[in-house]
């Protein structure tokens, strides 16, 4: 019992480790309005 | 992030160190613009327990090391990661040799990987990895002479063992002699 307790709480905090990566991941990738919007400025300007 | 990050770095859940480290390159813009504490976190955590850490635990941690994070930062740091976490964990015994095996199998992997810097450029492992194949090469040559099956792996013998200990102790030592053998041996493997 003491095992698989200690399992789960490793698998939690796993999934916490890559939700971390996720959100650095989403946070340094252009989101599409963002890029909508930068390629708009670029367009704008020419 | 980055203190969060450095804390998993402690975590016993190889579950939790393969999450960590599982996507280098959104990882590394993190721990690149201050490298040293994540390296001195590395090292104690293999080195704190070594007893304790399972070889697992330690490939995940020096691979990354050695593959992704020692390859971007300054040299001086990668001279520092390998004494505190690397070098601890070269050198064979009886009861470590697969340790030692899988330590050196990571060192090379880098090496081969990023040549031109890293663990390659890393001046106290200058020549010791070809010294160690060659002497892995002469054992297997050996026991084939012999055909000798009883031993599975050449780090399993302790003639072997010493050699490589003394050649590796040697270039920490700075002694000459062991880089001119280290030459004539990578001359002979190519």
């Amino acid at each position: 019992m003491v095992v698989a307790s200690m399992d789960v709480n490793g698998e939690t905090r796993a999934a916490a480790v890559q939700n971390m990566l996720r959100t650095l991941r989403e946070s340094a990738a252009p989101d599409s309005e963002t890029l909508v919007g930068t390629l708009g400025n670029v367009l704008h300007k020419y | 992030m980055r203190s969060a990050f450095l804390a998993r770095v402690h975590d016993s859940s190889i579950s939790v160190l393969k999450a960590l480290y599982s996507e280098p390159s959104v990882l590394l813009p993190v721990l690149q613009s201050d490298p040293a504490p994540f390296i001195k976190a590395v090292s104690e955590a293999v080195v704190a327990k070594s007893s304790q850490v399972s070889r697992a635990i330690l490939r995940t941690h020096l691979s990354f090391l050695a593959l992704h994070l020692l390859p971007v930062v300054p040299q001086d740091l990668v001279e520092n990661a390998f004494s505190h976490a690397f070098f601890p964990f070269l050198l064979f015994s009886k009861p470590k040799f697969r340790t030692a095996q899988t330590v050196w199998e990571i060192v090379e992997a880098a090496q081969k990987s990023t040549p031109e810097v890293g663990l390659a450029r890393c001046e106290s492992l200058e020549g010791c990895v070809e010294v160690m194949k060659e002497e892995e090469r002469r054992f297997l040559e050996r026991t084939r002479t012999r055909k000798d099956k009883s031993v599975a792996s050449a780090f399993e013998n302790v003639e072997v063992m010493s050699r490589v200990n003394l050649a590796v102790a040697s270039r920490m030592a700075g002694e000459s002699w062991f880089l001119s053998k280290a030459r004539l041996y990578a001359e002979r493997a190519r």
